[in-house]
């Protein structure tokens, strides 16, 4: 589908006010990253001594590989879960509804709501003692004892689901925007000749949104990765480490343990598998494209 | 607006290069003139001090801007610039300002951080700038809390020691005294038991959500009273030592044995949590700091919640550990001399007293002196602020705080014994301790 | 069943399925309006309905904290943010899209890694970077650190949307004499409009809804957003009341704004269907 045209500067023209804030300031600071990691470096004086790769020492204790199991159920039913919701939801309010308009604007609003501060709502609406849904529960005589949603056990799910509830909406809007994209006329004719929901879906609605579905899912990858307000208020890593998430171990050692060496060591992990799965992405793009 | 701002840079730039070419041709001999000149008094040069303390602005400016108007009245070459700085922010916030030597010239905030930045050379010793009578006038427990490697860095002015907390109505109704609360464990698990066996509310409240500081102040406290005896030595806490393995494991059994009549899912419970709890009448009795008062303040005053101090372990002694935040001056303040004359006028008593009223218990005798000694409420308090012992507080509290705190957070919820926790928190803290 | 009753039994499921999506939505927002309407004494007792109706705490708010200043500061990074990330995404996702050239699999592969790159970690590299440029506590300094962590998304879109516009509408432009400018501006972007307006409206609360930068960037109190200034009030003794009065304010902007772009989203697809 591309042009051939022998224009070679072009492009770069193009791109180039994005290079050049990339280099100024990512580029930079993420030398330092590089530069803190394979030292002994805290925040207030920067890089120390060199402390040949102590740093990713770090890496390999039982302590760090547990949080990477927590975080990696955390991010698959997490993305799972807001992929598949705000596929619905999109779909959903493609097609005039009555009070379209209002629920569309109910659904985005998580997406505006500061994470420090959904987390305390949160908090209230599952508290054991007095949170909204135990006290509604207990009024209709549905439980007797009230649920811990943040207890043991239960709690991974519990931020899971606040992670689902947020990132949701931004999925929402993609999609709507993608979906507007489909001609009319194509779904007409398909619903005239008789194809089911589940059909059109399948062959007409999925093929259109996969572009703009594959990009989303990988930048919500991306976030709940490094998601960490909600979980440092709602649970801070409890019950028992039990949600101790790695984005919470970067925070811990960069500010808690003052040992920005090994936060930076951390943070450099995960650029490297989300870097992964990005790349195998785009080497997967430009093959359909060639 | 791009090229707006580059402009505006660009003559920034001319402008700060310009300036410090002219600072540098003055060379440092009229430096020291200006100098002497601020000793004498005798200029009418205007200093602006920057002045931080931690917490939500809108009730600090209510405590500080009138005495920052009155001493700014009282020295008009003085300006105070006040700023403010969430807790929620804190840590991260003054870590920036720390590594941009930007920290404003008189702070508020917690002695780890403080002591941690001392070790980097950023913090001023203000022992030379002490005199006697704040000295003399300070609780001693709470002046040695400021200090670290033998040096008064932080100036206490914001403390709590750990109280016990109980609703009488609750009391009554469990048939306990309630002008003879609890005063050894033993006790105090008996009264839970009642409270729980013969009212709807649970004994006490128990809080056991990770996040350290809650839990170890506690385990601390509990812990000074059944030694009766400092709980940190300089350089370790002391219930990791062998010697107190004993008393270490009895503190342990009995914060396990609390949550058996507590209220459910301890884990779930900060202590913000738990407040509400007394609160509204669901628990009998709540181990906590002084600020709960804000909280509870209604029921304070109807007699309805009273205090007493945290019950005793084997010493038999009402002892508790004290915690506390002060103010501190950087060592890249620009104004020191008149830095510490306005941090010593925040600590004269009657607007310390102002200060205290922010959540804190009495921090100078004098304040302590105009107190209504017949309220029983605050000769409880100014009792168990005599009888206190210092927290350990280190530049690595924070980490040891993370160990301690998952670890209680484990016995609370019934999953490993007292034994496990203390050899857990132990090894825990070796290993920070050899860092 | 005939067509009408299947259209109709599908409306009821997909209403009652977004009836649900949005009870859960507002289920924390609920919880957050009832402390709002509580006086600071009987937080926590009650949830299911407001323990008082304390509408004053809507009026005292603006006293109790400078809410009109943390309003201003967010304005200006939202505009900022979503105006600057608008045009460079254009530009960007234009030259992605239309243009074969060397490096660009590795451009949009950076582009993307910038989304990766944990917020804690970096933000204090770049106040180091921003401080020694002087770009330390303005407005710019703070809009281009967002920027710079959040234009992966927006270029990624824009992409998407331009590679759905037929290239034989360009071909036909160019054979008129448009330039490639000529051919971005009049025929690229009205067609992607609701490209674009969703661009807008996400980086908009991208800049809306910061937190780290402009609090580790900025020192000045008139830079302070909303989210900083009210997450000040958190305390031992939080006066969540008056929390959750200024998030429900807060947000409220913000979803007026998304509702105008989305105007003006079907207002640019009805422009590209005229065409």
């Amino acid at each position: 589908m591309k042009t051939k045209r022998s224009t070679k500067i072009e492009p770069y023209l193009f791109i180039l006010p994005t290079i050049i804030l990339l280099i100024l300031v990512l580029g930079i600071p993420l030398v330092n990253v590089f530069k803190f990691s394979v030292g002994k470096s805290n925040i207030i004086q920067g890089f120390l001594e060199w402390n040949s790769f102590e740093n990713f020492h770090y890496l390999a204790t039982p302590e760090f590989l547990k949080a990477l199991g927590v975080t990696a159920v955390y991010v698959v039913f997490g993305v799972a879960g807001i992929v598949v919701c705000g596929t619905l939801v999109a779909v959903a309010l493609n097609k005039p509804m009555p009070l379209r308009g209002i629920f569309r604007s109910i659904v985005i609003i998580p997406w505006i709501v500061p994470q420090a501060f959904a987390a305390s709502m949160w908090s209230w609406v599952l508290n054991s003692q007095f949170g909204f849904i135990n006290q509604l529960l207990m009024k209709l005589n549905w439980i007797t004892e009230p649920i811990s949603f943040l207890g043991d056990g239960k709690a991974l799910g519990t931020v899971i689901m606040v992670r689902i509830w947020q990132g949701t909406p931004f999925m929402i809007i993609s999609l709507m925007a993608a979906l507007q994209t489909i001609p009319s006329d194509i779904e007409e004719a398909a619903d005239l000749d008789g194809a089911s929901a589940l059909q059109r879906f399948r062959f007409i609605t999925l093929p259109y949104l996969k572009p703009v579905l594959s990009t989303t899912t990988l930048i919500v990858t991306a976030w709940t990765i490094q998601i960490f307000d909600t979980v440092y208020i709602m649970t801070n890593g409890g019950p028992a480490g039990q949600t101790e998430l790695v984005a919470l171990e970067i925070y811990n050692k960069a500010f808690r343990d003052y040992d920005l060496g090994t936060a930076c060591a951390i943070a450099l992990l995960v650029l490297l598998i989300v870097g992964i799965i990005g790349f195998l992405k785009f080497k997967n793009e430009r093959q359909v494209e060639e | 607006m791009k090229i707006k701002t580059v402009k505006k840079l660009a003559s920034c730039l001319l402008v700060a290069s310009m300036t410090m070419g002219l600072l540098a041709g003055c060379g440092s001999g009229s430096d020291k003139e200006a100098k002497s000149e601020k000793k004498d008094g005798g200029s009418d040069e205007k200093v602006t001090i920057s002045f931080m303390r931690t917490g939500t602005p809108e009730i600090l400016r209510g405590i500080f801007e009138p005495i920052i108007a009155e001493y700014e009245k009282e020295n008009p070459n003085v300006t105070i610039d006040m700023q403010d700085l969430g807790w929620a922010d804190a840590e991260k916030t003054l870590q920036v300002m720390a590594s941009s030597q930007t920290l404003p010239d008189v702070m508020y905030h917690l002695p780890a951080t403080i002591f941690d930045m001392a070790d980097k050379g950023l913090i001023e010793d203000l022992t030379p700038y002490m005199d006697d009578e704040l000295k003399e006038d300070m609780y001693p427990a709470l002046l040695e809390a400021g200090q670290y490697d033998g040096k008064q860095y932080v100036i206490p002015c914001g403390a709590t020691t750990l109280l016990l907390w109980y609703n009488t109505e609750l009391f009554e109704q469990a048939g306990l005294d309630p002008d003879n609360p609890p005063a050894t464990w033993e006790e105090f698990l008996a009264a839970e038991k009642a409270i729980d066996e013969k009212t709807d509310a649970a004994g006490a409240a128990i809080y056991a959500k990770a996040s350290g500081g809650e839990t170890s102040f506690v385990f601390e406290s509990l812990f000074a009273s059944e030694i009766n005896g400092p709980t940190w030595d300089g350089e370790m806490y002391t219930y990791d030592k062998e010697e107190n393995k004993q008393a270490a494991i009895n503190t342990l059994n009995f914060i396990k044995d609390m949550t058996q009549y507590s209220q459910g899912n301890v884990e779930e419970f900060g202590r913000f949590d738990v407040r509400t709890l007394l609160r509204d009448g669901n628990v009998g009795m709540v181990l906590d700091a002084v600020n709960i008062e804000n909280q509870i303040q209604e029921g304070l005053d109807s007699g309805k919640f009273k205090v007493a101090q945290l019950p005793a372990g084997a010493s038999g002694v009402q002892t508790s550990a004290v915690n506390m935040g002060g103010f501190f001056i950087p060592t890249n303040c620009e104004h020191k001399e008149e830095a510490w004359k306005f941090l010593r006028y925040l600590m004269d008593t009657d607007n310390q007293k102002a200060h205290s009223a922010y959540g804190s218990i009495p921090i100078l005798q004098s304040e302590a002196a105009t107190y209504d000694e017949s309220d029983n409420n605050e000769a409880v308090i100014i009792k168990s602020v005599e009888e206190s012992v210092p927290e350990g507080v280190s530049p690595k509290t924070n980490s040891l705080w993370s160990v301690t705190g998952e670890q209680l957070q484990l016995l609370m919820m019934g999953k490993q014994d007292a034994e496990t926790t203390l050899k857990n928190i132990t090894a825990g803290h070796e290993k920070i301790y050899n860092e | 069943m005939s067509r009408k009753a299947k259209r109709r039994w599908m409306l009821t499921g997909r209403m009652a399925f977004v009836i649900a999506w949005c009870i859960f939505t507002l289920i924390p927002i609920y919880t957050a309006f009832v402390a709002s309407l509580t006086k600071y004494e009987n937080l926590g007792k009650n949830f299911l309905w407001p323990a008082d109706l304390h509408f004053q705490n809507y009026i005292d708010i603006w006293q109790r904290i400078d809410l009109l200043g943390y309003f201003k500061a967010t304005i200006i990074y939202a505009v900022g943010t979503s105006l600057i990330n608008v045009i460079l995404a254009t530009f960007a996702a234009y030259a992605l899209s239309r243009y074969k050239f060397k490096g660009k699999m590795f451009y949009s592969f950076i582009i993307f890694i910038t989304q990766v790159i944990p917020q804690v970690v970096i933000a204090i590299p770049i106040f180091m970077t921003l401080n020694k440029m002087g770009l330390y506590d303005t407005y710019i300094g703070v809009i281009i650190a967002i920027i710079a962590t959040s234009m992966a998304f927006p270029i990624l879109l824009l992409r998407s949307f331009f590679d759905g516009i037929p290239i034989a509408l360009e071909e036909a432009a160019s054979i008129d004499g448009c330039s490639r400018l000529g051919i971005l501006f009049k025929i690229i972007i009205p067609l992607s409009a609701p490209g674009i307006a969703t661009t807008f409206a996400l980086s908009f609360f991208t800049g809306w809804g910061q937190y780290l930068y402009p609090l580790i960037l900025t020192r000045n109190a008139n830079k302070t957003p909303l989210t900083v200034g009210i997450a000040r009030l958190i305390d031992n003794q939080t006066p969540w009341e008056m929390v959750m009065t200024g998030t429900l304010l807060a947000i409220i902007p913000a979803i007026l704004i998304y509702l105008c772009a989305q105007k003006s989203l079907v207002r640019g697809m009805m422009a590209g269907a005229v065409k």
